[in-house]
């Protein structure tokens, strides 16, 4: 059970993490020079995004569950339950 | 009441499980991590004694801090397998391992601050001595007093009382589901049966009455009875498969072969960076891939920020310092000689001027620069020396000072001069300049 729901935060989490190692390359191999506080405003600003992106993600997931599962027409949107969605 | 507790009535624990258990971190008399708790239990001392011993050793020296930061990392938690060292490794990281290890970094932060004064380390040396040989001899006491014991028992044993017939027991009882006691399961019925031996098999009868796959023996042997009640497993799995743990291999990976492909060719900073900027891209691939493949957690996260720390750090260390360590000696031998600038990336360079005969009234300057490790500059008995040493992070010793005096102190700047031993004719002036990144800088003066 590998495949899952796309998860915004972790992609910009590792977009981030990815950012940082070009930034340092570059620094690396002599075609920019990068100093060494740069780390710390990608970092946290991209950690940042990624938490408020995952918060977001979770409010907008569990809000559409909730009208899902409250409309009395259809089949409930969890089978697994009760106690999985109020 | 259900079968899956374990009876009273099974044998009872064979007489070796009294022996000590395993050192393991306590849970139920902890005040930081558990560790002397754990070892009082161990040692069978009070642990207020470890307690007290290792709040002394941390005052002085950080000892007591580094041993216990270690401890914490490396021993197991009651009722645990797995230590915090290896949850670490393992990208699962908790408050509590963070906690060990910046105990065991500030352990060392203070012993290194410390290091100059040997003394301290003596005596702490001396109370650790103490409290190991008296948590050994504790021990001892222990196993000698089982001994005893043991040896008591075999003697009571072995008398002619022993002959008479054992005295009569309740038989044993039988601890089974029972229908009228079971909850009745979704379809109607009371679920499996169990089957009521008295001395049988354990288990639970199927449709073809078979357990575990055999026809079961009445009157057989008590056999094992079910395994011992653990944690539930989850019939559904609710979150996808951690990859957290192939990214932090893959990320190791990178790191090594990067460093390594950069070693001969780079500079120490530069081959670090190479590696970082490699571990640090495999991390990010991770965690794209996992935000629609796969799982990774905070540990991946935490690594990645410990990663980017450390590419930071090793962008500011200094361009000239090399990965090769070079020990080199310049030895001018007339003041033309001498020249203006020397130069060494990593290793020890010495500069040994004490033959050096300095006109009067004349003036010879040169500039020394080591990357990293040692440079050691001996003077003439009778030169006036004009010094201006810079260390970026580490020692210097001017003449003068005892040998053994290390104090290591970032960002040092030190502009003096040295003026001859009285007794001696003054001769000409050397104006040196002397650069370390880390290291030593020594400054010494020729005896004659």
């Amino acid at each position: 059970m590998l495949l899952h729901e796309f998860r915004p935060g972790r992609m910009i989490a590792g977009l981030t993490a990815l950012a940082l190692a070009g930034l340092y390359a570059g620094d690396a191999t002599g075609a920019w020079t990068t100093p060494w506080y740069v780390v710390f405003p990608v970092l946290f600003g991209g950690l940042g995004t990624a938490g408020l992106v995952t918060w977001i993600v979770y409010r907008v997931r569990r809000r559409s569950a909730r009208s899902r599962s409250s409309d009395s027409t259809d089949a409930p949107a969890s089978t697994s339950g009760s106690q999985a969605m109020r | 009441m259900t079968s899956s507790t374990p009876s009273q009535h099974e044998a009872p624990p064979p007489a070796e499980a009294v022996s000590a258990p395993p050192l393991r971190r306590s849970r139920g008399s902890k005040v930081v991590g558990g560790v002397c708790g754990g070892l009082g239990r161990y040692f069978d001392l009070d642990p207020v004694i470890f307690r007290v011993v290792i709040g002394v050793l941390s005052v002085p020296g950080g000892l007591g801090l580094i041993f216990y930061g270690f401890a914490w990392l490396l021993v197991p938690l009651d009722g645990e397998e797995e230590n915090e060292g290896r949850r670490l490794l393992t990208g699962r990281v908790s408050g509590s391992t963070l906690a060990a290890i910046l105990m065991a970094l500030v352990g060392c932060g203070v012993f290194l601050s410390m290091l100059h004064s040997g003394s301290m380390l003596g005596s702490a040396l001396l109370v650790a001595f103490a409290l190991s040989s008296a948590a050994i001899w504790s021990r001892h006491r222990q196993a000698g007093a089982g001994e005893a014991e043991g040896r008591a028992d075999a003697a009571t044993a072995s008398r002619p009382v022993a002959e008479a017939p054992p005295e009569t027991k309740a038989p044993p009882l039988v601890e089974f589901p029972s229908w009228w006691r079971d909850p009745i399961v979704k379809d109607g019925s009371t679920g499996k049966i169990a089957i009521g031996y008295l001395w049988g098999p354990h288990g639970i009868v199927d449709q073809d009455g078979l357990v575990d796959g055999e026809v079961p023996k009445p009157g057989g042997q008590w056999n094992a009875g079910p395994a011992a009640p653990g944690r539930p497993k989850p019939s559904i799995r609710r979150s996808p498969f951690s990859i957290g743990g192939l990214v932090y291999l893959l990320a190791m990976v990178a790191a090594v072969v990067g460093t390594s492909l950069t070693w001969e060719s780079e500079p120490l900073g530069t081959s670090l960076q190479t590696g970082l900027v490699a571990a640090l891209a495999v991390f990010g691939l991770g965690l794209v891939v996992s935000s629609f493949l796969g799982r990774t957690g905070f540990g991946t996260i935490f690594l990645t920020v410990v990663t980017a720390g450390l590419l930071s750090l090793t962008t500011a260390v200094p361009g000239q310092i090399t990965t090769e360590w070079i020990r080199e000696t310049w030895r001018p031998a007339s003041v033309a000689a001498v020249q203006p600038r020397y130069e060494l990336g990593t290793g020890v360079g010495t500069l040994d001027l004490s033959t050096l005969a300095v006109p009067a009234g004349s003036t010879v300057s040169s500039e020394i620069e080591v990357g990293a490790g040692r440079l050691a500059v001996i003077v003439p008995k009778n030169a006036v020396v004009k010094l201006h040493a810079q260390v970026g992070l580490g020692d210097l010793q001017l003449p003068g000072e005892p040998a053994n005096d290390i104090d290591i102190a970032p960002d040092r700047d030190v502009t003096r001069t040295l003026n001859p031993p009285a007794g001696t004719t003054p001769a000409g002036t050397l104006d040196l300049s002397l650069e370390v990144g880390i290291g030593q800088v020594e400054v010494t003066r020729a005896a004659s």
